[in-house]
């Protein structure tokens, strides 16, 4: 697994978008940790600047109740809003293989945010891409509520490419 | 002043992070996904509060009945 960006808010914005995204490697791994200013938890995902084609399954647990939705505003993991705990981050791991293939791309992801209280949530959610362009670019932002949801400083995304058969051990054919 | 709404653009291929204001498309979208967001917790209020007045009036309704508090959460747990 190869880093292939990584960067840290050091002032509030809507959104960390990755361009010009490599098509060298065979899956990606997207690494969040994210605080934003809305009123929800939501940490959502565009491929190739939009939102369009995408369709998702989540299962999440709060604390106190757990089960499960679909599709909502394609939200791929949580982020810490400003009611929680302060300084606090989520963390969220999405993972997308085969994300250069003329096919739709399959992803999934989980993560879990941080509350000193009796809510806080872990959400797992399963995706589809349904698109045969390569993924080039890709972007995490904060679910959209009245209370805005600009990511803040200290939110970090990570890129990570995997190539197959780059441990030297496993033969790929 | 107007507040600019930014989201940081990280090329891949150069490593340069941009900090660039959101288009009108995207900042349409952004109000889009907030109003959709409003209605959709509003609706999902007014279901809980629903459910939450249906078991306080089927509770009423047991305990009209003879039945002790212990005895309605056996049966409802």
């Amino acid at each position: 697994m190869k880093l292939i960006e990584s960067k840290t808010l050091v002032s509030a914005a809507f959104a960390i978008e990755f361009t010009s995204i490599p098509q060298t490697f065979t899956d990606l791994v997207l690494v969040v940790s994210a605080r934003h200013s809305g009123n929800d938890n939501g940490l959502s995902i565009q491929f190739n600047g939009s939102t369009a084609n995408i369709t998702q399954r989540h299962l999440f647990g709060t604390g106190s109740a757990a089960g499960s939705f679909s599709n909502y505003f394609t939200q791929v993991g949580l982020s810490v809003r400003t009611v929680d705990t302060s300084n606090t981050f989520s963390s969220n791991t999405i993972y997308i293989p085969n994300y250069t293939a003329s096919v739709a791309k399959s992803y999934s992801g989980d993560g879990v945010n941080e509350n000193n209280g009796t809510a806080a949530w872990q959400l797992i959610t399963a995706g589809l891409f349904n698109s045969t362009s390569a993924i080039t670019s890709l972007s995490v932002n904060g679910q959209a509520t009245s209370g805005g949801n600009e990511l803040q400083i200290g939110t970090t995304a990570s890129l990570y490419g995997i190539l197959k058969g780059s441990d030297g051990i496993t033969v790929v054919s | 002043m107007t507040e600019v709404i930014t989201k940081l653009v990280v090329d891949c291929s150069t490593g340069i992070a941009t900090e660039v204001p959101l288009t009108a498309e995207e900042l349409a979208q952004r109000e889009t996904d907030r109003l959709a967001y409003e209605a959709q917790e509003a609706e999902r209020l007014a279901a809980e509060e629903a459910k939450e007045a249906l078991k306080a009036s089927a509770n009423a309704k047991l305990k009209a009945l003879g039945l002790t508090d212990s005895e309605i959460a056996a049966i409802t747990a």
